[in-house]
């Protein structure tokens, strides 16, 4: 699928997804790692995930990452795919997390992913904030049900000036608007249906070490269409 | 790098079709059960089919008025398809979908890796309802795959729709074609697909410290087709119990209709509220679940010992259910709440 799809269109989605963050506004926490009290399994039609990615294979609530706040569907046979979708607005890689999966054999499977972002090495000089997002599938690299098609999850955030002082992580909410904007500009604003399903992984804007936490629970669905 | 809508490929996909005597516009209508292959649908001979810059075809069909996925007419598309890959070929991913009105139902993905001085490696697999996933690799240019899948419920709908057949293409890779072999198509089955249904439950009565009892569980497929390459497990969530000996159960198919039954090992560790969680699923099927809580109490005799029957037990006594409280394990279905080996 190739779109006119302008540089000024693909800053412009990122001007302005980006959340002004008061860090006095938030309290911040000793927390080595980030904890999440929502962690739980989300089942939709015949299959079964956690609504967190993890940044360790153990599933605990000191273990999450990010929430789940993304659903591609309905023609994603490979994450590659999205990936390659999306590479205009998101041509960088960042490290690697955990997804937590099940389709496949009634067992639960753990699918690595390094995401895609928009940026390295964010600072204020260049770009403060980069968006990122993982996206997780099956070890059959799609899940499938006869609702969402063959789909993948995913999760979101910003790394704000992540080689400059005060750097945070997070603001996943905002990361799913600017995933969401990017897709549109791909998919066509017809195929995005902002906070579509409740994920049950509603987290309120706090500070907890480096995160920020900031996620409504309701998972943005992306409609990938089945033909080029 | 993108080459999506700049192939390099040439695509030999299925050519459409003007429909055969006695069809209406819109299509053939699709109102029996059996295969409506692309011939029966009205598409002429379609192998090869090499048309640069093609990368989809489309055919239309009707289905009858107020057509729906299930619950007894179930509608699936089938895919067969014949890639060939240039052995000067990249490296790259190919997927070909298999859709109704733009409603993914079919789907094969080939890794494409090229080998200098060797034909690429072509490393492929297909996912679906009816026989899970399956993967493969050959060396070579050219591969045969068939796969069938139950339409996505929006992708059945009463009057016209629209099959299509579509490739996109990732990275380096050089398709000399894709033709779509002509027993591809609609299929009409009154087989609904697999459907686990699990039932896991302690009888009625107390548990104490020290007690090794049996859970008995049924697995049933209650779908007309099987289920493939699943599981069923459990998992104790609290210190209280523990499981002994096997925490899961594999199996290779399970019939319609057909179930699997057994029975795990539980060991009372001390006092306490307990939960254990029952699940299964299958490759190509649901993913049901039980979780079963209570309180196992003090014991107040020795402990019994391992695998001792709870029921024979002089520590264990049933009662109704009336007068179990807290005290006393009780399970309740959560269909499609848990699955096996979660941890």
């Amino acid at each position: 699928m190739i779109r006119a799809i302008t540089t000024a269109a693909v800053a412009a989605l990122f001007a302005t997804a980006a959340l002004s963050v008061d860090q006095t506004a938030v309290e911040p926490s000793n927390a080595a790692t980030a904890t999440a009290g929502n962690l739980r399994l989300i089942h939709k039609q015949e299959d079964a995930f956690r609504n967190y990615d993890f940044t360790s294979y153990h599933v605990a609530r000191n273990k999450v990452d990010w929430p789940i706040n993304l659903v591609f569907y309905n023609a994603v046979t490979n994450v590659n795919i999205v990936k390659d979708d999306l590479n205009f607005a998101f041509n960088q890689t960042g490290s690697t997390m955990h997804g937590r999966v099940s389709d496949s054999g009634g067992q639960f499977f753990w699918d690595d992913d390094n995401g895609k972002k928009n940026a390295l090495c964010s600072n204020p000089i260049h770009l403060s904030d980069a968006f990122h997002f993982r996206i997780y599938a099956s070890p059959a690299d799609s899940l499938f049900n006869l609702k969402w098609g063959f789909y993948a999850i995913a999760s979101s955030h910003i790394d704000h000036d992540e080689c400059w002082v005060h750097k945070w992580t997070g603001l996943s909410e905002n990361a799913e608007l600017a995933v969401a904007k990017a897709a549109a500009l791909e998919y066509g604003q017809n195929a995005v249906h902002i906070d579509l399903h409740n994920f049950y992984n509603f987290e309120p804007l706090r500070r907890e070490g480096s995160h920020i936490w900031l996620n409504d629970g309701w998972a943005t669905f992306i409609r990938v269409p089945g033909s080029p | 790098v993108r080459l999506v809508g700049a192939l390099t490929l040439a695509v030999g996909m299925l050519a459409l079709l003007s429909p055969p005597t006695g069809a209406t516009g819109g299509g053939v209508l699709v109102d029996r059960v059996g295969d409506w292959d692309l011939s029966r649908l009205g598409a002429p001979d379609l192998d090869p089919l090499v048309t640069p810059e093609q990368t989809e075809s489309s055919a239309p069909f009707r289905l009858p008025p107020g057509s729906t996925q299930g619950p007894r007419r179930w509608y699936l598309i089938h895919m067969h398809i014949v890639p060939e890959v240039s052995l000067q070929s990249g490296s790259g991913l190919l997927s070909v979908i298999g859709s109704t009105d733009d409603h993914a139902a079919a789907e094969a993905t080939i890794r494409v890796s090229a080998r200098p001085g060797k034909p690429p490696l072509l490393r492929w697999s297909t996912f679906d309802l009816v026989n899970g996933s399956r993967k493969g690799t050959a060396h070579g240019e050219r591969l045969d795959l068939d796969t069938q899948n139950y339409l996505q419920n929006r992708g059945v709908r009463g009057g016209a729709n629209t099959l299509t057949f579509a490739v996109k293409s990732y990275g380096h890779v050089k398709v000399t074609r894709i033709s779509v072999v002509r027993d591809s198509g609609i299929r009409v089955s009154n087989l609904s697909p697999p459907h686990l249904k699990l039932d896991a439950s302690i009888p009625m009565r107390q548990v104490h410290t020290g007690d090794t009892f049996c859970l008995p569980y049924r697995l049933t497929d209650d779908g007309d087709r099987a289920a493939v390459r699943g599981a069923i497990g459990l998992q104790s969530l609290s210190g209280v119990l523990k499981v002994v000996g096997r925490r899961s159960r594999k199996f290779r198919r399970l019939a319609g209709g057909k179930n699997l039954t057994g029975c795990f090992h539980v060991h009372a560790l001390r006092a306490g509220k307990a939960r254990i969680d029952v699940s299964a699923g299958a490759e190509n099927a649901n993913h049901p679940a039980v979780s079963i809580a209570g309180r196992v109490s003090a014991a107040s005799a020795p402990a019994q010992s391992s695998h001792s029957s709870p029921l024979a037990s002089p520590l264990v006594v049933a009662i109704a259910a009336a007068t179990g409280g807290s005290l006393w394990f009780r399970s309740r279905r959560r269909v499609q709440r848990r699955s096996p080996t979660d941890s």
